[in-house]
């Protein structure tokens, strides 16, 4: 919006120097964050206790069901904080006649909403089993992956031509498959349901997916602003996207929002990020990878997050065919649980563990 | 307060339509001066020379006329002193002249001055043209004044019509004759039009004038106070006020010469168009307010004269803002589109559009300045906007002088203009605190938030438009274009913004009814309707039902209209039908849409069941429109899924069991209780003469079996099968209502004749459906409806019915001792579940059917059935003590509570939802099922509780599904319910059990209270199992039974997985424990050794299980070496149990309290 503001103020011959900043990338990426971020903390508080009074609680039952130790009755659906957050900072920053921005922001809160949809039934149900059934929520995610893939392939996208269904290896400078428009549209609708699957079932510790994912979305805001720069982009060999600067802004403020909601989600949190902050982080992190063309980084920058869903389906998909059990636990932060690690303990463990992915990932920028 | 909106409006639509017009034609007016003359030099010294008589008419005629001299005349009319009016208007009249002889005369000759100090900076040629031009003008400022007097006096004599009609006429001379002349005259011809316009305007209005005048002249005393003088005392500070107002657009073109070429003429047409939708709109508006308010402020209604501040507050904000916004995104646009011809080049579009991008932003801020001084003009008092006009125009003056240097240039001095308005909009509203006038500042709040709301629908468009929209400069596509956004976006706005603004408020309503499919949804929309009724809340009523089902009967027995919506059932089905009824459930919401727009209620009571879902949906869609209010009654404990969604529509849910807030979506539940027909609230006390008049004889043990208005199927077998042993018992005497079922699948009153026939044989009679004992005697009477059941339920002793939530509510209504057979197989088995939970408080006994072995149809044991018969017979302290309960149980209130509810919501008052959400003990058994089993564990010695009831008949149902996962549960309720007699199912079938069957097959044995010889070989074949938890649990059997339990290699193999490199850290942990009842002390810490320092610390923990169990097992010998042995121990790890104190502290807390109040 300040965008736009400024582009009709000096269109209307209102030429004053400060307001050129705006139009600098790296202005709006830092006051993007820093303004989500502000956002986050400013209501963060009360949005939990409108949460908590809005009996948007994580299971709770009735009194005798709290004990000292367990975590039931926090609030959950704190995605709403992050989608609000991400909203207000980008409604902002983000210049909203960009074909990314507009892609971004509408899959993102569409997402949130899903998940706020499942959030809400589960919680209106106080059952963690009765949120919305798997295909009622697959049909939901798909009704926004289908458009997105066709969006991809389409003229719409401001990627140029050749560049669309391409397929890019990391650590190779060249493309090394183009798909035919079909084929790219199928591959697309299966990688971003399993990524957003994937975030979604590694929401589970406090402050765990939390923490990955700002890596991961901070490593692909990098190759977004790279990739939009044509100077960067000619050095390091990557073909220029005019644009995609603009996902670099939508990564920083969602990167900035995170980190405001994990100053409550840490542990021991105040609030949970719900299926409505993990689809729509999901989402986001999918729709990045796709748009800068980085789609099989995926599962370098996020591994952890692959390995999760890799234990998560062993366990149900084998394991419930054969009636037993294959881990102790999955997903995987469930089994580290299991066997006597704190809980604080496992989610440092699995960052440090995302920074590795993260600085292999970015490895990747020079190596080629 | 309708009343007070219509009369605004309609005075508003009478001056819009004339002042539309009128605003139209000048704006075309403008439109061919722009394309004649163009915007530059010559324009500019028209626009000078043509602001002097535009100054004084807009003074003279739209401030002091209307808001000095008028209000006085008004109060004098309106008391009935038509020659003081009269007399005053004369005055006005001859005061006006004098004044504007002089005024003409000083400005004839002091014009050159006065053209160089209005537009200093304007080139010594065009201010010789701006001299003789406004020389010229000079007879147009003598008309326009007198016409502007003539107006005023027909705008207060409600010649309304005249009024906003003239300003047209006078237009459309002018129009005629400039585009006679133009091309002969050039400049002259705008005079000439001008001068002719004007005669126009006044001769149109003189006739009118003259009527007015008569009408006033009667004789009558003069006295009393002249209001002139204060009247001229106040126009004086009118007058400066509108000075400042009006001075400013003078001093504005001032600056603008200043700015250089074309600047004036820039100014001059961009603030015409800002000024169209003004006067349009708000003139209207506030025009149409002035005289009510003076009115109210007459009669010192200041209740009335707020909301109608509020009014025109809000009508000014929501028309006015966006039209704000679309003309500063289109701003060059519509520039463009109303100029860009003739003339007028496209260097004057960019200066144009400058302007008319700030000028833009004064528009709303115009809107309620014009507001604001009519309210203080009601209170006759003119100082503070006089004040604060004065310090706007200075503020204005200032900001010119600074903004036209910047790049801003004339766009500045627009702009300076909308800041200094905007501040006065703010002192005004400050200096509004001194008036009795108290302002809501929540409604204010409110009327931004809805405005707010609104705007999402307006500017999106807008934005996409602005990017779809093609660069062209064509009139055409230009109009097209931006008529079609402007159309779009205002369609959509003014949608959404129309329900904001209709309001109303009564106390009798027109009431959907809606519910049905069976009596029991019937019932209690008709008990709500009457509840109503009985407060005489109901002004028309619609009950809208499904054809063919029960409302159908029952509904026109109430004499209320009923009319139908097609509806289906959503849930179950296959998916064809499942779509089948999801398009009906469409047509449905359709339809409902279309009556209720027809119907135009303020409240929809929708009480469940299928056919309330479309209703409901089509009453939330039409509900910002409609402003209706939706009521949903829930009956049932457990409600389906379309109600569940229907109840995020609703405003308040009213809930008979308080549990059922736990299911709701919606957080505005509000527990009533079941409104019961009113002769179940009427206790009947004299019984004799009840049974005297029902043929029941005095003595008799009156049992009333009732299945519902359908009939149930088990209950009247089990009756039909009980009878012939029913008539063992002396003075029992039954009432069977056996139902009006009548389908293929079972009919009702068929098939239960068939049957006593043939358990009675010659002793039913089937005509009259009575049996009768050996002995000749009748003790049963059956009928397939008794409209009169309730008598029956008051005379008897004993009921039996079903747990549905009617029939519940009723016989705890009666606070009679009842037997409950709830329905089996319902989802959830809540009926049952539901019966349990009342039955727990000691209100009722339960009778669970079952499913028969051989058709799997429902069945009642016959037997348990006569038992609890007996039983209750017998036992009179039970009775009494069950019918007391229940009638403890029973919510008296629920009239009073739902109305109370129902007022509320029509009040829009927010409703107290409950806050407690009561979740139902079998919810927490269902949602976790090891929850239940972990209750069972610690009851399942006791055989009456109702639980262990329930599943000691469930186990076999779960048992023989042949679902591995309901197999499971079965397996699982052997254990915990102890059933001996079921453990050979596990023995036979172990080998074929799934990992999950054998792990829990095993851990149910290990709840036996006493060791089985078969427990021998399981653990064998568990050990060697290949799943590790069946492993682990084979490992706890042992550790249950070691003592019974033969070696045979047992402990070897309990060894070798302890000692087992890749076995599961589960099975070694409990591996040690065994270990303890395995080894000797010495051996066994020596094997131990390595676990002190296990990584993994359950290893760890488990090596401390053990050592405390072989303490209670005295498996040491010497307690001293075990304690230096454990002394080593790595005790430093990172599980640690976590506990917030503030709810340790709210716990024992909680637990205080609730101790206190037992006592």
């Amino acid at each position: 919006m300040i965008k736009l503001l400024v582009d009709a103020l000096m269109g209307n011959g209102m030429n004053i120097g400060v307001l050129r900043l705006v139009n600098y990338l790296s202005f709006r990426v830092i006051m993007g964050m820093v303004t989500s971020l502000l956002f986050a903390l400013t209501i963060g508080f009360r949005f939990i206790v409108f949460l908590y009074r809005k009996k948007l609680r994580d299971v709770s039952g009735d009194i005798s069901a709290i004990n000292a130790f367990g975590k039931r009755g926090i609030p959950t659906a704190g995605g709403l904080l992050v989608m609000l957050s991400v909203t207000f900072s980008i409604l902002l920053w983000g210049d909203l006649t960009s074909r990314f921005t507009q892609v971004l922001l509408a899959g993102f809160l569409y997402m949130g909403l899903v998940g706020f949809i499942d959030d809400f039934q589960k919680v209106r149900f106080k059952s963690s089993l009765s949120g919305l059934s798997q295909l009622g929520k697959t049909l939901l995610l798909l009704l926004f992956i289908v458009p997105f893939a066709l969006f991809l392939v389409s003229a719409l996208n401001p990627v140029p031509e050749p560049l669309r269904t391409v397929i890019f290896i990391p650590f190779l400078k060249n493309p090394v498959l183009n798909l035919s428009a079909g084929l790219y549209i199928a591959f697309v609708i299966f990688a971003v349901f399993s990524i957003i699957n994937a975030v979604n079932i590694t929401d589970g510790l406090d402050g765990l997916l939390g923490g990955t994912a700002i890596l991961t979305i901070g490593v692909y805001m990098i190759f977004a602003y790279i990739i939009g720069n044509a100077v960067y982009a000619g050095y390091l060999l990557f073909p220029f996207v005019a644009g995609t600067g603009e996902i670099a802004v939508f990564g920083a403020v969602l990167i900035g929002a995170l980190f405001g909601f994990l100053w409550f989600n840490t542990y021991p949190a105040e609030v949970f990020l719900g299926d409505t902050g993990s689809l729509a982080i999901g989402g986001a992190i999918a729709m990045m990878a796709f748009l800068t063309k980085q789609e099989l980084l995926f599962p370098i920058v996020g591994g952890l997050f692959v390995f999760e869903i890799f234990t998560s389906l062993l366990q149900q998909k084998i394991g419930g065919r054969l009636g037993r059990r294959i881990f102790h636990r999955a997903p995987f932060h469930h089994e580290m649980t299991h066997r006597g690690i704190a809980e604080p303990k496992v989610v440092v463990r699995l960052i440090i563990v995302s920074i590795l992915l993260a600085l292999i990932a970015l490895l990747s920028l020079k190596v080629r | 307060m309708k009343k007070l909106t219509t009369k605004v409006l309609k005075g508003g639509a009478v001056l819009t339509s004339g002042t539309l017009l009128s605003r139209i034609l000048g704006f075309v007016r403008e439109i061919l001066a722009a394309a004649f003359f163009g915007g530059g030099r010559l324009y500019d010294a028209f626009v000078i020379a043509f602001s002097i008589p535009a100054l004084f008419r807009r003074i003279l005629g739209e401030e002091m006329f209307e808001r000095a001299f008028m209000p006085p005349f008004e109060r004098l009319r309106s008391q009935g002193r038509a020659g003081m009016a009269r007399h005053l208007i004369i005055r006005i009249f001859l005061i006006l002249t004098l004044v504007l002889i002089v005024l003409t005369a000083v400005l004839f000759f002091f014009m050159p001055a006065l053209v160089s100090f209005l537009a200093p900076g304007l080139s010594p040629e065009t201010a010789g043209e701006a001299v003789l031009l406004g020389k010229q003008i000079l007879p147009f400022l003598i008309l326009i004044s007198f016409s502007t007097l003539t107006g005023a006096v027909l705008l207060f004599s409600d010649r309304k019509a005249v009024y906003s009609t003239a300003p047209a006429v006078m237009n459309t001379v002018i129009i005629l004759v400039l585009l006679a002349f133009h091309r002969h005259l050039g400049i002259t011809a705008l005079i000439i039009a001008y001068l002719s316009g004007a005669g126009a305007f006044f001769l149109f209005q003189l006739p009118a004038f003259f009527k007015v005048m008569k009408s006033l002249k009667r004789n009558e005393p003069e006295n009393g106070k002249d209001p002139l003088n204060h009247s001229l005392k106040e126009s004086s500070r009118i007058f400066v006020t509108a000075l400042a107002n009006k001075g400013v657009e003078v001093v504005d073109r001032m600056v603008a010469s200043l700015v250089g070429f074309g600047a004036i003429s820039s100014l001059w047409y961009s603030f015409r168009i800002v000024q169209l939708p003004f006067s349009i709109i708000s003139l209207a508006i506030n025009r149409s307010i002035a005289p009510e308010l003076s009115r109210l402020r007459g009669s010192r209604n200041y209740r009335d004269f707020g909301t109608l501040i509020h009014l025109g507050f809000d009508f000014n904000l929501f028309l006015l803002v966006p039209v704000t916004i679309f003309f500063m995104a289109f701003s060059r646009e519509v520039i463009t589109l109303f100029y860009f011809r003739g003339a007028f080049t496209l260097a004057a579009v960019d200066r144009t559009s400058l302007a008319f991008f700030y000028y833009a932003l004064a528009i709303t801020p115009m809107g309620l300045i014009a507001l604001l001084n009519r309210i203080f003009a009601a209170f006759e008092n003119n100082r503070a906007p006089m004040r604060v006009a004065v310090f706007g125009a200075v503020l204005n003056v200032f900001l010119d002088f600074i903004l036209y240097r910047t790049p801003l240039k004339q766009g500045g001095i627009a702009l300076a203009t909308a800041i200094s308005i905007f501040v006065q909009v703010l002192l005004l509203f400050a200096a509004l605190h001194r008036y009795p006038v108290r302002l809501r500042y929540r409604r204010i709040l409110t009327t931004f938030g809805q405005l707010a709301f609104a705007l999402i629908f307006f500017i999106p468009v807008l934005i996409i438009g602005k990017i779809l929209m093609p660069e062209t400069l064509h009139f055409l596509p230009l109009l097209l274009w931006l008529g079609g956004i402007a159309a779009l976006a205002f369609l959509l706005y003014g949608t959404v913004t129309y329900g904001f603004l209709r309001s109303r408020r009564t106390e009798k309503m027109k009431v959907v009814l809606t519910g049905g499919g069976t009596g029991g949804h019937v019932y209690p929309s008709l008990s709500i309707y009457r509840i109503l009724l009985e407060k005489n809340r109901i002004y028309q009523v619609r009950y809208w039902g499904i054809r063919g089902r029960a409302e159908e009967m029952i509904v026109p027995r109430a004499n209320i209209p009923l009319e139908f919506v097609p509806a289906a059932p959503i849930a179950g089905g296959s998916p064809v039908a499942k779509l089948r009824s999801a398009l009906t459930l469409f047509r449905g919401t359709l339809t409902a849409m279309g009556k209720l727009l027809r119907f135009r209620p303020h409240l929809v009571v929708a009480a469940g069941g299928y056919v309330s879902a479309p209703v409901v949906f089509g009453a939330y869609i039409l509900k910002p429109f409609l402003k209706l209010k939706i009521v949903i009654d829930e009956q049932n404990m457990v409600p389906g899924l379309l109600n569940k969604v229907a109840s995020t529509m609703a405003d308040a849910v009213l809930v008979n069991f308080k549990e059922s807030t736990y299911f709701m979506w919606s957080n505005r539940c509000v527990y009533t209780g079941y409104p019961v027909r009113a002769d179940y609230l009427e206790p009947e006390t004299d019984i004799p003469s009840l049974r005297k008049k029902l043929g029941i004889p005095q003595d008799a043990f009156l049992v009333v079996v009732s299945g519902g208005s359908m009939g149930a199927r088990a209950i009247n077998r089990c009756l039909a099968d009980a009878v012939d042993r029913l008539a063992e018992q002396r003075k029992l005497f039954i009432i069977h209502s056996i139902g009006m079922n009548r389908t293929a699948a079972y009919n009702a009153l068929e098939d239960t004749t068939d049957r006593l026939a043939a358990s009675m044989g010659e002793n039913f009679d089937r005509k009259t459906l009575e049996c009768r004992r050996k002995d000749g005697s009748v003790f049963y009477r059956g009928s397939d409806y008794y409209h009169d059941l309730c008598r029956y339920q008051q005379a008897a002793d004993l009921l039996v019915c079903r747990a549905g939530a009617g029939a519940l509510a009723e016989s705890m209504a009666l606070a009679k001792p009842t037997i409950l057979i709830p329905k089996r197989g319902l989802p959830g088995d809540h009926q049952e579940l539901n019966a349990i939970s009342i039955a727990e408080q000691g209100a009722m006994e339960v009778l669970f059917e079952e499913a028969d072995p051989q058709s799997g149809t429902d069945r009642i044991p016959v037997p348990l059935f006569l038992e609890r018969i007996r039983e209750l017979m017998e036992n009179e302290a039970r009775r009494l003590s069950l019918g007391e309960s229940a009638g403890r149980l029973f919510f008296r209130h629920a009239s009073e509570r739902i109305y109370t509810a129902i007022d509320r919501v029509i009040k829009g008052n927010e409703i107290e939802g409950e806050t407690q959400i009561v979740e139902p003990r079998f919810v927490r058994f269902q949602r976790t099922f090891d929850n239940l089993i972990r209750f069972l564990d610690h009851h399942a010695s006791k055989k009456d509780n109702l639980y262990v009831r329930f599943y000691n008949i469930k186990v076999h149902e779960y048992l023989a599904s042949g679902k591995p996962l309901t197999v499971n549960k079965g397996i699982k309720l052997i254990g915990s319910l102890k059933r001996v007699d079921l453990y050979p199912f596990i023995y036979e079938n172990f080998d074929t059990f799934q990992g999950y069957q054998k792990r829990n097959a095993l851990a149910a044995l290990a709840k036996a209270d006493c060791f089985h010889e078969p427990f021998q070989p399981l653990v064998e074949r568990g050990l060697r199992d290949s799943y590790f938890e069946t492993r682990r649990e084979a490992i706890a059997l042992f550790n249950r039974f070691h003592k019974q339990l033969r070696e045979e290699g047992i402990h070897r193999q309990i060894l070798k997985l302890m000692k087992k490199q890749m076995e599961s850290f589960e099975v070694k942990a409990e591996a040690i424990r065994a270990a303890v009842r395995i080894l000797d002390q010495d051996v066994f810490l020596k094997e131990m050794e390595p676990v002190l320092f296990a990584r993994n610390i359950r290893y760890r923990e488990a090596l401390l299980d053990a050592i405390r169990d072989g303490l209670a097992l005295h498996r040491f010998e010497n307690r001293e070496t075990v304690r230096n042995f454990l002394k080593r121990m790595l005790i430093t790890t990172s599980q640690f149990q976590p506990s917030f104190t503030v709810r340790q502290r709210f716990i024992t807390t909680i637990k205080k309290l609730e101790e206190d109040s037992r006592d």
